[in-house]
């Protein structure tokens, strides 16, 4: 910290160089070094931002996937990302972060017309059993962050949420043992969330991801439209 | 560049006029001018150093340097509910027409923004929507759209940014079916397949987030409607914000 300094004469001092000097001395040396010392509370104002978004950038990055028609299908019972059109919900991101940064990450959408062969299981047929019981209803989305770390690409799970093809939470299990549907699934059924992803260590954000999947590969799962959101919100 | 003292004492010699006046002037265009930004050190300026946002809380309106938000929330209360109505439209063909369209706005579901820059626009609609009774038989896929919607001043005509639907059924064969006036019947019978329950399709959460990007600037009057398909419609608690993040290519020259 240098701040200008200057003394006060009175009458009848005689000053000296090293007085005279001070002032300019103080401000040449805080001119090439201007900290927060040396400039007022809230200063900072849009147009002294700076205009490019590389390196140690101050502005914000806000990326959208959209996939506002047609349909996919899954049967998947381990996550797979969407993709319609040969298109992943994919945004590239491409950046790295400053540690303690926060990004916020959204998607929504819409499912379609799904084909539910099974529901709810209360009789604990096998496999539903223990921790399963009754999970042939569900469907699951996950964002999927993909980073390098030390030159090593890895994948954070950003959440994961969890809906139902129907509304049954009890009784016996529906199925279709033709290959019909059970009846009554909630189809067109709107889906989002939200969720942040703070930097603990550096690391280079290359992607995000939505993916689904269901619990039962005889239940598909259709999804219509679909949304995805990073927003790197830096002032 | 850093300021360069012109003049430097020296003692037992004495000062001239120019060589006072000259370190003074230079410090002095250099304080209220000359400051570029290779003069501030790297690094050292916290969020304290930026210029403080600004909340209207008659508005909801929060400016900050660089952008703008604006939110809205209203909870379940029936006083709080905004209501639709097909009713509107001019007969009940036009009120069954998957064509016809009368958007009617959500209130609080809305407001008028100025982009004092061009920008990205985020937008996050979130409402539990009821669909109550209907005039005519519901049958296949029976939706109230919910869009989001902008005008200007120079389009005053809304005009559609994105939306999804609201469904009050929802069959998918296209067997026909007498259809039902009542949202929540439960007596909702078709052909084949079985009969649905029809239940679970006239409460609804909807949600959806857009964004629009590169956004001119100017004055917009953003808010979300809904094209009504059924006599008596609502939502219900309803959230709804707008958050401007202005582009960073302007800045002063």
């Amino acid at each position: 910290m240098t701040i200008v300094n200057k003394k006060t004469f009175l009458t009848g001092d005689i000053p000296t160089a090293a007085q005279l000097n001070l002032p300019y001395n103080d401000l040449a040396t805080a001119s090439s070094n201007i900290k927060g010392d040396n400039s007022a509370t809230g200063w900072i104002t849009h147009r002294h931002l700076e205009t490019d978004d590389t390196g140690q950038s101050v502005f914000n990055q806000c990326k959208q996937y959209a996939q506002t028609t047609g349909t996919s299908n899954y049967t998947n019972t381990s996550y797979s990302t969407i993709t319609f059109g040969g298109n992943p919900a994919r945004i590239t991101l491409g950046y790295t972060p400053d540690v303690g940064e926060i990004v916020r990450f959204a998607a929504s959408g819409m499912t379609g017309a799904h084909t539910v062969s099974k529901d709810y299981d209360y009789a604990a047929i096998s496999p539903y059993i223990g921790p399963n019981r009754g999970k042939p209803n569900f469907y699951a989305f996950r964002l999927l962050l993909n980073h390098t770390t030390n030159s090593v690409p890895g994948t954070i799970n950003l959440g994961e949420w969890g809906y139902s093809f129907t509304t049954k939470t009890n009784g016996t299990l529906t199925f279709a043992l033709s290959g019909g549907q059970v009846t009554a699934q909630i189809n067109w059924q709107p889906f989002a969330f939200s969720t942040l992803y703070r930097q603990s260590v550096l690391r280079t954000l290359d992607s995000v991801e939505l993916q689904c999947k269901v619990f039962d590969a005889t239940n598909t799962l259709q999804i219509e439209r679909h949304q995805l959101y990073a927003i790197r919100g830096k002032r | 560049m850093p300021y360069v003292k012109p003049y430097t004492y020296v003692d037992g010699t004495v000062v001239t006029s120019t060589n006072q006046n000259d370190n003074d002037e230079d410090a002095q265009i250099y304080v209220n001018q000359d400051i570029i930004q290779a003069d501030y050190d790297d690094a050292v300026f916290e969020t304290s150093d930026i210029q403080r946002g600004e909340l209207d809380p008659i508005t909801n309106h929060h400016q900050f340097t660089s952008g703008d938000v604006w939110g809205r929330f209203n909870d379940s209360t029936p006083r709080d509910r905004a209501y639709w109505t097909a009713h509107t439209k001019t007969n009940d063909l036009t009120q069954i027409s998957a064509t016809s369209q009368q958007y009617q706005s959500l209130y609080e579901c809305g407001d008028t923004v100025v982009l004092e820059h061009a920008g990205t626009v985020f937008f996050t609609f979130g409402a539990n929507l009821v669909s109550s009774s209907n005039d005519q038989n519901t049958k296949g896929k029976w939706d109230s759209r919910i869009y989001l919607m902008y005008a200007t001043e120079a389009a005053p005509q809304p005009q559609f940014l994105q939306g999804t639907r609201c469904y009050s059924y929802e069959e998918t064969t296209a067997v026909a079916s007498a259809g039902s006036t009542d949202p929540g019947s439960d007596n909702y019978t078709i052909g084949t397949p079985a009969a649905k329950n029809a239940f679970n399709q006239n409460r609804r959460w909807i949600q959806f987030q857009w964004m629009v990007q590169n956004l001119a600037a100017g004055t917009y009057q953003f808010f979300v409607a809904v094209n009504p398909k059924v006599e008596i419609g609502f939502a219900s608690a309803r959230q709804f914000t707008m958050e401007i993040f202005y582009d960073e290519k302007f800045q002063q020259g």
